[in-house]
């Protein structure tokens, strides 16, 4: 890879809590602990992984909208975390971000039009009027929403109407890097469609990069190039999308895979047995050496004993597992 | 005989706007041992409909038609009576496990209550029966859990425990409302197969009420597409997937995305979106957004037969 845009280097997030109600020694929830990866321009790169992963708190770190523990976030060779509040505003335009609910992220009492403009007149205080108005419609346009939304309000809206408000609000700046969050998950599913591939024309046209977090491995193979596959606040596999589905090499992401609903009665039936056995554990007493190894199939001592250390088997594919499939 | 028979059941809203028709001329059977599908989205009618059937609609709803059970109609039934059968011959699972357990009370006494009350049984036997249970539905650590209060399990363990309140009284009937919706693939393949093996083990009817097809497909026998409070397909799962004959069947599963789809082919999204029950188009509610729409659809489809054990409520599709 050439010089990427993003470049994240063993990053951590930790949040200190209390031990217990009366209790008075001090752990560490561990949220994101020592990921690194690398995105380059033009690309999609999906993380995936369940609830308490900690892919929401990775987003949240790179986007600097909470600071790091520890690591680094890299943009275009410029280290995030060491610029002050003015500098970092003047990159917030490379960087924007798309959550999962589009009402709450919307203010109710402007209009969409002066909504969407916000980031813009942010980005470029001396830009007039006419020329933002401009730049709105043409946002509308590329979102696929009527014109006269401009001097609507969100409520009027339904959630995938207010979606393709949130994503020209990202995009009206032209930004390097979109992270989305879950975008599509409150939606209903025959608008989901309409989302992901609006997002995937998107990224074709403009050329942006894609973050895309995401617990649907459905989603996420369709529209990213690269997935990363998180548990516990650690990376366990990242691979080029058609070797990560085709040869999962992670137990956990074999397991992920096998959990997909298939809509196939035949095929749904005969997988039916496979399922990977618990919950998520505690991520403030998280299992030693290998996190995933109380819900793992092929766990041995060695996985109590040793964290795994991150191996690239071949280009462009890393696994962090003692006993991962070749 | 049928175990449940839901004929023409109508449920109106009276709102500020005029009212609101969530649930339109419904009809179907349910027989022992049966698993039956239910497919919609947003506002399409799909928990109103059960809800109804159970005697919980909103005060401001009102139910027409019948649900009859075991040869008794729950619509007429006296509420005690009613009352008596929720919960033991007839149970249904909420999405919402957060709001359906009572935050004060320690899980295992929660669920201890449901036998005690509708069956009598003392609180030693009770527990045996609740631990049992717990172990069924796979609680990890069931007899450390038992002593818990809701707040301290994760999403998982509280649908966990609001099936094994729901199986607790080995249900006749037994609807499971999004059981799965917000949690996680791997857990959610965990519940469904508590659910598969229920409806193995036992000769219940079980509902599956979803907007998920996948989560349908490896569980149900049958599968009802309802759309803007009607119900547009009905047919058996298998002829649901292979052969839809419905417009909006065929449409809801091009335009969700699989791990079979070639993933450089754009999806088939459906164009605008569903249907706001206060505001239902004249006609086939699916007509606006239906490719397929002709100058007929403005008159209201009714579901007919389109081949063996399969109807569909669309002008266009015809006897095979």
């Amino acid at each position: 890879m050439a010089t990427p845009l993003l470049d994240v280097r063993d990053l951590k997030v930790h949040f200190p809590v209390r031990g217990g109600l009366f209790s008075r020694t001090r752990l560490s929830l561990k949220a994101v602990d020592g990921v690194s990866f690398q995105v380059a321009a033009g690309e999609s790169l999906g993380i995936v992984g369940e609830s308490g992963c900690g892919k929401s708190t990775l987003g949240r770190a790179v986007l600097q909208l909470i600071p790091a523990t520890a690591g680094k976030v890299v943009w275009l060779g410029q280290d995030l975390g060491a610029l002050d509040a003015a500098q970092m505003r003047e990159r917030r335009s490379d960087l924007q971000v798309v959550f999962q609910d589009p009402i709450s992220s919307l203010n109710p009492r402007m209009t969409v039009g002066d909504s969407i403009a916000e980031p813009l007149a942010t980005a470029h205080p001396g830009m007039d009027r006419t020329s933002l108005r401009k730049r709105v419609l043409e946002a509308l346009g590329q979102v696929g929403l009527p014109l006269d939304s401009y001097a609507r309000y969100p409520h009027e809206f339904s959630g995938g109407q207010a979606q393709r408000i949130a994503i020209a609000r990202a995009i009206i700046v032209q930004p390097k890097l979109v992270v989305c969050d879950e975008p599509v998950s409150a939606l209903d599913v025959s608008i989901q469609a309409q989302i992901v591939g609006l997002l995937k024309r998107l990224q074709r046209e403009t050329g942006m990069a894609l973050i895309f977090i995401s617990h649907d491995l459905s989603v996420v193979r369709y529209l990213c190039h690269r997935v990363m596959v998180l548990y516990l606040g650690r990376k366990m596999e990242e691979a080029d999308r058609d070797s990560l589905f085709a040869r999962p090499a992670h137990p956990y992401t074999q397991a992920l895979i096998a959990a997909v609903p298939v809509a196939d009665p035949v095929l749904a039936k005969a997988r039916a047995a496979e399922v990977l056995p618990g919950d998520l554990p505690s991520p403030l007493h998280p299992p030693s050496g290998c996190v995933f190894r109380t819900r793992c199939p092929k766990a041995q001592d060695l996985c109590a004993a040793e964290i795994p250390a991150w191996r690239e088997p071949s280009p462009g594919r890393g696994v962090a597992c003692h006993f991962p499939d070749a | 005989m049928a175990l449940l028979e839901v004929e023409a059941l109508n449920v109106r809203f009276a709102s500020g706007d005029g009212p609101i028709a969530a649930v339109s001329d419904v009809s179907f059977t349910l027989n022992r041992g049966e698993c039956l599908g239910i497919v919609g989205e947003s506002g399409s009618g799909k928990s109103q409909t059960f809800l109804a059937a159970l005697g919980l609609t909103a005060s401001n709803g009102r139910v027409t038609g019948r649900a009859v059970f075991d040869g008794q109609d729950l619509l007429t039934m006296p509420a005690p009576a009613l009352r008596r059968l929720r919960g033991d011959r007839l149970a249904m699972i909420f999405q919402d496990s957060t709001t359906s357990l009572t935050p004060h009370m320690r899980v295992g006494k929660q669920l201890m209550e449901v036998l005690m009350v509708h069956r009598g049984v003392s609180a030693a036997a009770a527990r045996v029966q609740v631990l049992e249970m717990l172990t069924t539905v796979r609680m990890p650590e069931a007899e450390r859990r038992f002593e818990m209060y809701p707040h301290e399990f994760s999403g998982g363990m509280r649908q966990r425990a609001m099936i094994a309140m729901g199986l607790l009284c080995k249900p006749d009937v037994l609807i499971a409302d999004e059981p799965t919706t917000a949690l996680d693939v791997t857990v959610q393949a965990q519940i469904l197969s508590v659910l598969r093996s229920y409806k193995e083990n036992s000769n219940a009817a079980l509902v599956l009420i979803t907007h998920d097809l996948g989560v349908v497909a490896g569980l149900t026998d049958r599968v009802m597409v309802m759309y803007g409070g009607r119900v547009v397909e009905d047919a058996s799962t298998a002829q649901i997937f292979a052969a839809p004959r419905h417009p909006y069947t065929a449409a809801l599963l091009r335009c969700r995305p699989s791990l079979a789809h070639d993933p450089e082919q754009d999806l088939v999204a459906i164009p605008g979106a569903p249907p706001d029950p206060r505001r239902l188009p004249q006609g086939c509610a699916f007509g606006p957004r239906c490719e397929k729409a002709v100058a007929r659809c403005g008159a209201m489809p009714h579901l007919k037969p389109v081949g063996p054990a399969h109807e569909a409520a669309c002008h266009l599709a015809e006897m095979a």
